[in-house]
């Protein structure tokens, strides 16, 4: 009889290679499959798996293993990070918001205060000391940090996490002004492993820096200003990390003009998101279906009327994360709301975030943040 | 007696030597059965050379369970049909009780006779296994003999010692004998 080896749902890329370096860990259960059930666990569960013995050790540091794992956890509900003043004084505690709705879990770190903190790329953040040239690189559940090379003595604007896949590089791009009144952006790129920041020059679009920007597929992407952009028809730009050029990418055809003041860009599962409000106590929320052609499909259209808000209300509606089933949390005035579009209901999920400085959607993640970060790439 | 009335029979032959007769389409919940029966290619008794009877009943079981929810799938108002919730609920009843080392038999049997469903139940229910599990108590599951010299193994908990809070099960061993 022939042996009916297949890998279940999910990735079927195992090559010889792996999974010798699976052998010998489970003598009891097929090595693909010890690796099937050890991708679902935790990073918490993993990290004390790695004193099993050494083959377990070995299995759990692959590259490969470390890239099924990531894969397979970014399949579930997003974990939601909250950043709040809870915890000792002068300190931020970080804490998430579980799978299971309304379960809070305290489980990171205290960061120091006065930190800028980016959205999460691959499970990972930037932790920016504010007013210095400390830049870091933290990952939320390994919680292990790596700081940076000092970036360049300049005002610094703005801040993000790209990675770029086929290569398995991640790129931290850093947007700045040279001095105090100098009128022009310029950018600098530091490609985790390298040796030091790169600047690749001056930006020629006037972005709009008030948030982040969306980091997706390979590329960030930013909004234009809409006060001192002058080409009007220019909205969203993406810098293609592999590229590192700004370029002009389409936008939905009925976002224009004063309406552009509430647009946000955003990050969820792995599509990018487009924020926006019809003049209306609205959030629509477009995704890009189709990089190359530019099809924006516009698939929420939240009334916030009927949780109690108004017009007047909607610059502070955030967007915080979406469920695999479509469901979405959102934040407006220090409350995390629970929405589900297929009954158009709302629930309160968290009543008290007013000491809350951001709310991101994480996945667990194994990647490590040891000097050569380029093993990926196999 | 007309063969076409009567529902084709299909026999499986555990590794310890019972034989099971079931319907040809409970067989062919697995893939493996399946391109077997299909290609013509199965003997009269197909032998499960790697699963032991108690576990080849579970996976009768569980076979006859999906034969059971999807010959009526076609018609609409299916009573058998499940929602997510139920299917959830249904798959933790079924693996209610399987202790560690029939869930091991039992991916390995599902492995084997190439049945999707079953071995996602298994993992899943693995998963929810180990997950608060300390390294001891895996080791003591599955048979896994610690390698680490003393000193090894205390710089690979202290690498993340949080991750390990109060380990009940540990005792720093000393090196010398």
């Amino acid at each position: 009889m022939r042996r009916a080896s297949r890998v279940l749902r999910g990735t079927g890329r195992f090559r010889r290679r792996e999974i010798a370096a699976a052998a010998m860990v489970f003598p009891s259960v097929p090595d693909e499959i010890l690796v099937q059930i050890l991708i679902r666990l935790p990073v918490k569960s993993l990290l004390r798996f790695r004193s099993v013995c050494k083959a377990w050790r070995s299995l759990i540091s692959e590259p490969f293993f470390v890239d099924f794992h990531l894969h397979q956890q970014s399949l579930r509900d997003p974990q939601i990070l909250l950043l709040s003043c809870a915890g000792e004084v002068g300190e931020f505690c970080l804490e998430s918001l579980a799978d299971e709705r309304g379960i809070l879990e305290r489980k990171l770190s205290a960061v120091p205060v006065e930190s800028i903190l980016t959205p999460s790329c691959n499970g990972l953040i930037l932790i920016h000391r504010d007013y210095s040239q400390c830049i870091y690189v933290f990952n939320v559940s390994t919680r292990k940090l790596l700081t940076l090379p000092d970036c360049s003595p300049s005002l610094h604007v703005n801040l993000g996490l790209g990675y770029d896949p086929p290569v398995g590089t991640y790129k931290v791009v850093r947007l700045f002004h040279n001095r105090e009144g100098d009128a022009h952006l310029h950018c600098e790129i530091f490609t985790l492993g390298s040796p030091e920041w790169r600047r690749i020059g001056e930006v020629r679009y006037k972005l709009d820096v008030r948030g982040f920007p969306a980091s997706v597929d390979g590329a960030l992407y930013w909004l234009t200003d809409y006060d001192s952009h002058q080409n009007k028809s220019e909205v969203i730009i993406s810098f293609v990390l592999r590229e590192e050029r700004f370029k002009v990418i389409p936008h939905p055809k009925r976002c224009a003009g004063e309406k552009r003041r509430y647009m946000q860009l955003w990050e969820f599962r792995g599509d990018l998101y487009l924020q926006d409000s019809s003049g209306k106590p609205v959030m629509n929320l477009w995704v890009l279906k189709d990089h190359k052609e530019g099809i924006w499909v516009k698939n929420y259209t939240i009334n916030l009327h009927r949780c109690g808000y108004a017009l007047h209300d909607i610059p502070y509606v955030k967007p915080v994360s979406i469920c695999r089933d479509g469901r979405l949390y959102f934040s407006l005035f220090g409350r995390l709301f629970y929405y589900d579009p297929h009954t158009e209901t709302f629930e309160v999920v968290l009543l008290d975030l007013a000491l809350c400085e951001i709310l991101f959607p994480y996945v667990e993640s194994l990647v490590p943040l040891r000097k050569e970060m380029k093993a990926f790439a196999d | 007696m007309s063969e076409s009335t009567e529902k084709k029979m299909v026999r499986l032959r555990s590794s310890d030597g019972e034989v099971f007769e079931v319907e040809e389409s409970v067989a062919k919940v697995a893939k493996t059965l399946q391109d077997m029966l299909e290609e013509d290619c199965a003997d009269a008794v197909i032998p499960i050379t790697c699963v032991r009877a108690p576990i080849l009943t579970k996976v009768i079981d569980y076979c006859k369970d999906q034969v059971m929810i999807s010959s009526s799938s076609s018609t609409t108002n299916n009573p058998n049909e499940r929602t997510e919730q139920e299917r959830k609920a249904w798959g933790q009843k079924f693996m209610e009780g399987v202790d560690s080392s029939t869930l091991c038999e039992l991916l390995v049997a599902s492995n084997f006779l190439n049945i999707e469903g079953l071995l996602n139940l298994g993992v899943d229910k693995m998963v929810s296994m180990i997950q608060g599990k300390y390294p001891q108590e895996i080791r003591d599951m599955f048979n896994v003999v610690n390698d680490f010299t003393p000193e090894e193994e205390e710089e690979i908990r202290n690498q993340n010692a949080w991750a390990f809070e109060r380990d009940p099960y540990y005792k720093k061993r000393s090196s010398s004998k």
